[in-house]
């Protein structure tokens, strides 16, 4: 504990309040997007979170939805100003109820989980913190931690749920087709895009992408060190970039909150960027 | 150099709020990070927002997705009822989803899940296609299944599951 004491001592607060208003206008539009989307996709079929002990189907119904949102929306906006120490943790339990109502046909998608992660993060910092520093500094080391923790415990899944043969070529073949059926059923019709061909075309090509990503990921787990930040930060927006054209996965959430953690190591003197 | 000694002691004091903020920090990070593996571990990696990121961790295996097509009338229902299909040779026209507010992974996601249609699923699947189901219009669901075929060559087939027009749905064999 005391190593994570002295090296939590060194955390700066640089950036703290860029990346949270990004996490409260991501989880805002969350809130918002999911209640709209739940009524009509409402089948509880296999609850997901606080679903599996406590019955939703109401909160699926009527007016329910948005209210929640609003909850959410109302627990985002008094946080960001400072009114109230608990509100962000009551937008984690609004969004928390939204999300289950919402996902419950058995595949979660994750594209807000990092993003909604770091809110838990400036919940715990509101409740535990009175000064803004100190707040501001808890955030951004529990920001580097559980990002790095997150694209970590990918690296992980994979090789659990694979091994180590995960970054064949052959494998994203599969996912490109996947993919492929996807946007047939979504707008009707699909063709391989030109790099989708490349690397249909060559499984070198594949197990390069995918071995390069893979690494990404792993390397993640070094976040906090703080020397190592920028370049891993900068790789792992590679990796979402490179993922974009192939398999059609944006992840945008992740992307901006990457990018604001690449801003935080950078600091503006008479305009000229120097690292931190 | 009295005037030195509260620089100091201000200093000290300083220095043991900062520790002592830096160990509430630790214990903080520490107990979330607890919190996190306590509630994925029992939860099969997922309790939102907390995730192990399982996407893609299965690599080579297969895959069912939907696809939702509009068919002809007079061939209804019996031309397409047991046959399977190349996403080339995919019947009838294909309906968009997206633009009509449905989300593709939600139909997919619902299908896949199902292996009996009973009456309450038939209702749920009219629910989520509502926003394409129109009179005088025969909707194909049909679910795509990918794999590996023995020589490690993708192979798309997809089987027509339901047929659903604006009075009924039938489930095919």
């Amino acid at each position: 504990m005391n190593r994570i004491a002295r090296w939590a001592a060194g955390e700066q607060p640089d950036g703290a309040r860029l990346l949270e208003w990004t996490v409260v206008a991501w989880c805002a539009w969350f809130a918002g997007q999911w209640a709209v989307q739940i009524a009509p996709a409402a089948v509880l079929t296999e609850p997901a979170g606080l679903a599996q002990y406590v019955d939703l189907a109401l909160f699926t119904r009527g007016a329910w939805p948005m209210l929640w949102a609003g909850v959410a929306w109302a627990g985002l906006a008094l946080g960001v100003f400072r009114k109230g120490r608990w509100s962000y943790a009551v937008a984690v339990v609004a969004l928390h109820v939204l999300y289950v109502a919402r996902f419950s046909f058995g595949k979660l998608p994750h594209g807000s989980n990092l993003t909604a992660t770091i809110l838990v993060g400036l919940a715990v910092a509101a409740v535990a913190f009175r000064e803004e520093t100190e707040r501001r500094r808890f955030v951004m080391a529990y920001a580097f931690v559980f990002v790095g923790l997150g694209y970590g415990l990918a690296a992980v899944s994979k090789l659990v749920g694979t091994g180590w043969t995960w970054p064949d070529g052959q494998h994203l073949w599969l996912w490109i087709h996947e993919k492929g059926i996807d946007r047939l059923s979504r707008d009707g019709a699909w063709t391989p895009s030109l790099l989708q061909g490349l690397v249909l075309d060559s499984r070198l090509a594949g197990t390069l992408m995918l071995s390069i990503g893979w690494l990404s990921e792993w390397i993640a787990f070094l976040l906090p060190v703080r020397r190592l930040r920028l370049p891993i930060l900068l790789l792992l927006a590679a990796l979402h970039l490179g993922v974009y054209p192939i398999l059609g996965i944006s992840f945008l959430p992740n992307l901006c909150v990457l990018g604001v953690l690449v801003l935080s190591r950078v600091k503006w003197r008479a305009g000229a960027p120097q690292k931190v | 150099m009295p005037q030195n000694e509260p620089d100091g002691e201000k200093r000290d004091e300083g220095l043991t709020k900062t520790s002592g903020f830096a160990r509430r920090m630790a214990a903080l990070l520490v107990g979330v990070f607890v919190v996190y593996a306590g509630l994925v571990a029992p939860h099969e990696g997922e309790f939102w927002p907390f995730s192990i990121y399982p996407m893609f961790s299965k690599a080579g295996g297969s895959w069912a997705k939907v696809a939702v097509r509009e068919v002809d009338a007079s061939s209804w229902p019996n031309s397409y009822s047991s046959e399977s299909y190349t996403v080339d040779q995919l019947p009838g026209v294909p309906v968009a989803l997206a633009p009509a507010g449905i989300d593709y992974n939600d139909v997919a996601n619902f299908v896949a899940k199902t292996d009996a249609w009973t009456p309450e699923r038939q209702a749920d699947l009219r629910r989520l296609l509502a926003p394409v189901i129109e009179t005088d219009r025969r909707l194909l669901v049909l679910r795509v299944r990918g794999a590996f075929d023995e020589d490690r060559r993708v192979e798309v087939a997809a089987e027509p599951v339901v047929l659903v027009t604006a009075t009924e749905t039938q489930v095919l064999p």
